[in-house]
């Protein structure tokens, strides 16, 4: 039956390529990379990197391509940060409308990019065998690419929303972001619902750093309890380049994140930092893996996951360091708090050294919320002695976030029930 | 103030407190002592609300059903415990704790918010008085704090909410002279003909700092001996040897 399902939405997907893409440059692309996503269907329990995760919402329905929509101004307002550049994608199309961008900035749709070589080159390097990311390549449509060529002085609010018309729908994106030699921006890319409908979003994103380029990318998942989202980001560093990555993971009844990081010029940094609430039947999947292929990098990973009620919360967090990487500093902290019996959390940090002269750390912890120190809070007179420790292990991520409107909305999002 | 009457505690079928009898006015000031392992920091523990006893017996205080109460109301009513091990608290500040501690309080007496002003003006004023710096009201409430400032942070937390009935479990321990001093100071200001203490410590000089109108042993989990102050001058000559004689 399982195997019957999935061969026909296999041929689901088959026939969209056959019928709706239109024949590009990409073409032969397309054609291996459906033909690889045909080979094995969407990953199972059995798919390395995948078995935690139980896919069935993903298997067991056919979703339409997303339809472009029309987004009323007084819905979007606001949602939008104030002293920030913006970009606003709804149900994965671009809405030029809205987007509002310096001159450091260009803003293309990536159709009529597609001829580009360089855009080409950095489409071949879709990993085939993540048959996610195959059925990305065989099937999108749009996507941003944004070059930065300056230091920015604000940051750029991507919202990508989705609404109603997007309900049981599907939308892949490819995304590229490239900031060139020196260039500086913050990007804020939000995903918002405006459905209370279920949706597939299957976004890509190339992520390229010239020399000495600086970028921070923060990522806020905020879908309905319905939403599933695979967000797959292939990131390249080149010399003296830096890189933060702050996730805020919350909402969405299936997410799975992956960031593969490479250095590939020297003296490169490169800082992942993620909170992670997963709660109700919520799964929610990170994988990240960060190599050294080069000597004198530093990267330093920071997770904080939170799970609750019956969710599921998994973290891979894997560092290779090369043999040719030499003094590179690696750090990889990993903290859990399982709220519930019921909960689950699937956590592994793996660093993987060929160099021998590195300094690496990891440590990873699962645990409960202290009964000591809530006795120590409860005997202060504190009613809600469960709140203040939960929000006292966020604290420190949350911080992350400067912008006091963007703060409390997420804030809020991350509060549990005590 | 707190009436203990036929006080029984065990964890895991272990019976630790066997029967305690105790009864303290307003005003007083009760030392317990005893052998390690007797009971003391558990009589504490049970008194503020501590989860995972099996407890018989009563405690009324001001009154109430202590024994019915969760431990933060008995906080916010007026009873006060500062730990032999105070707890560290990443991520909370300490000025966090102290605010949030005191409204609680002032909640439950059916009193506003303190104004961010003046409850800053009495912190900085009493934690002078406790000889910390200032830098640890923004640090996380006893990370990395030494024994004797995580003493001293205690006091300043019962400074700060003035309770009515304060548990002291070895607040003197681990403290040099000096602090010694201080401990003793901090507790003598806030004596009151309103206000009890319960001062469990090892030694008879913090009872020449302060000076107790009675002294209790607690062994075996039971008071098996109580006197005035010159009980501990001889416990500090005898030991606790003559009284298993007795
Ligand atoms: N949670 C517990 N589980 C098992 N045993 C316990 C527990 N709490 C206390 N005990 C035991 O009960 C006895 C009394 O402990 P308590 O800490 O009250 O002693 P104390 O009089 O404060 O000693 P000290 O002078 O060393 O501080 C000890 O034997 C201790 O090991
Ligand atoms: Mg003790």
């Amino acid at each position: 039956m399982g195997g019957w399902i999935m061969l026909n939405l296999v041929t689901h997907y088959q026939q969209w390529l056959a019928q709706k893409i239109p024949a590009d440059v990409l073409s032969p692309l397309r054609s291996d990379a459906m033909e690889a996503f045909a080979a094995t269907g969407f990953p199972t329990h059995k798919t390395e990197n995948w078995r935690y995760l139980r896919l069935t919402g993903l298997r067991e329905q056919a979703f339409e391509v997303m339809p472009p929509s029309y987004l009323d101004e007084a819905v979007l307002a606001p949602l939008l940060l104030a002293d920030c550049y913006h970009i606003v994608c709804l149900n994965g199309f671009l809405m030029p409308k809205y987007s509002q961008l310096p001159h450091g900035v260009t803003l293309n749709n990536l159709r009529s990019q597609l001829t580009d070589p360089a855009i080409q080159a950095l489409i071949h390097q879709s990993d085939l065998s993540s048959s996610l990311v195959a059925l990305n390549t065989a099937l999108f449509q749009e996507g941003l690419v944004i070059d930065v060529k300056d230091k920015l002085d604000k940051p750029i609010q991507c919202l990508f929303l989705t609404d109603d018309l997007g309900a049981h729908c599907t939308s892949q994106q490819r995304h590229v972001l490239r900031l060139n030699v020196d260039a500086a921006a913050i990007i804020i890319a939000e995903h918002i619902s405006l459905t209370e409908q279920v949706f597939f979003t299957n976004s890509v994103w190339h992520i390229e750093l010239a020399e000495r380029a600086n970028g921070t990318y923060y990522q806020l998942l905020t879908d309905n309890a319905k939403a599933i989202h695979i967000d797959h980001c292939l990131l390249n560093q080149q010399a003296r380049s830096v890189y933060h990555a702050y996730g805020f993971l919350n909402g969405g009844a299936l997410v799975r994140t992956d960031l593969q990081q490479a250095f590939l010029g020297e003296h490169a940094s490169c800082t992942v930092k993620a909170l992670t609430l997963a709660s109700g039947q919520q799964q929610v999947d990170q994988h990240v893996l960060v190599r050294h292929c080069v000597p004198q990098c530093e990267s330093k990973q920071c997770f904080k996951g939170l799970s609750t009620n019956q969710a599921r919360l998994i973290l891979n967090a894997k560092v290779i360091v090369d043999q040719q990487a030499q003094k590179t500093a690696a750090q990889q902290q990993l903290q859990h708090l399982l709220l519930s019996p019921k909960a689950e959390i699937y956590s592994k940090p793996e660093l993987e050294i060929y160099a021998n002269d590195v300094k690496c750390a990891h440590g990873a912890t699962i645990g409960q919320l202290s009964d000591a120190a809530l006795f120590y809070l409860k005997s202060r007179g504190i009613d809600d002695a469960r709140a203040v420790l939960i929000n006292a292990f966020m604290q420190e991520l949350l911080d992350l976030l400067k912008w006091p409107d963007l703060k409390a909305r997420i804030s809020s999002l991350f509060s549990v029930d005590a | 103030m707190l009436t203990i009457k036929d006080l029984h505690a065990a964890v895991d079928n272990k019976a630790i407190l066997q029967g305690l009898n105790l009864t303290i006015h307003p005003g007083e000031v009760h030392a317990i002592m005893g052998p390690n392992g007797s009971g003391k920091s558990t009589l504490g523990n049970v008194l503020a609300g501590r989860d995972g006893y099996d407890i018989s017996g009563t405690v009324t205080y001001q009154h109430q059903d202590l024994l019915s109460l969760a431990p933060e109301v008995r906080a916010q009513a007026g009873l006060f415990l500062a730990f032999q091990y105070p707890i560290e608290i990443p991520g909370v500040s300490n000025i966090y704790l102290l605010k949030a501690a005191l409204n609680a309080k002032r909640k439950a007496q059916g009193l506003p918010e303190v104004d961010a002003m003046d409850f800053l003006n009495s912190v900085k004023e009493k934690i002078k008085a406790v000889d910390l710096d200032q830098d640890f009201l923004y640090r996380s409430v006893n990370e990395g704090f030494s024994g004797g400032e995580k003493k001293r942070n205690e006091l300043l937390q019962m400074l700060i909410l003035e309770p009515s009935m304060i548990i002291l479990d070895e607040t003197d321990s681990g403290l040099d002279i000096d602090a010694l001093k201080v401990v003793a100071d901090g507790v003598n200001s806030l004596r009151s003909p309103e206000r009890s203490f319960m001062v469990i410590t090892h030694y008879q000089r913090l009872l020449d700092y302060i000076v107790p109108d009675f002294v209790h042993v607690l062994a075996n989990g039971k008071i098996v001996a109580s006197g005035g102050k010159e009980l501990a001058l001889k416990l500090e000559a005898q030991g606790y040897g003559w009284l298993d004689n007795a």
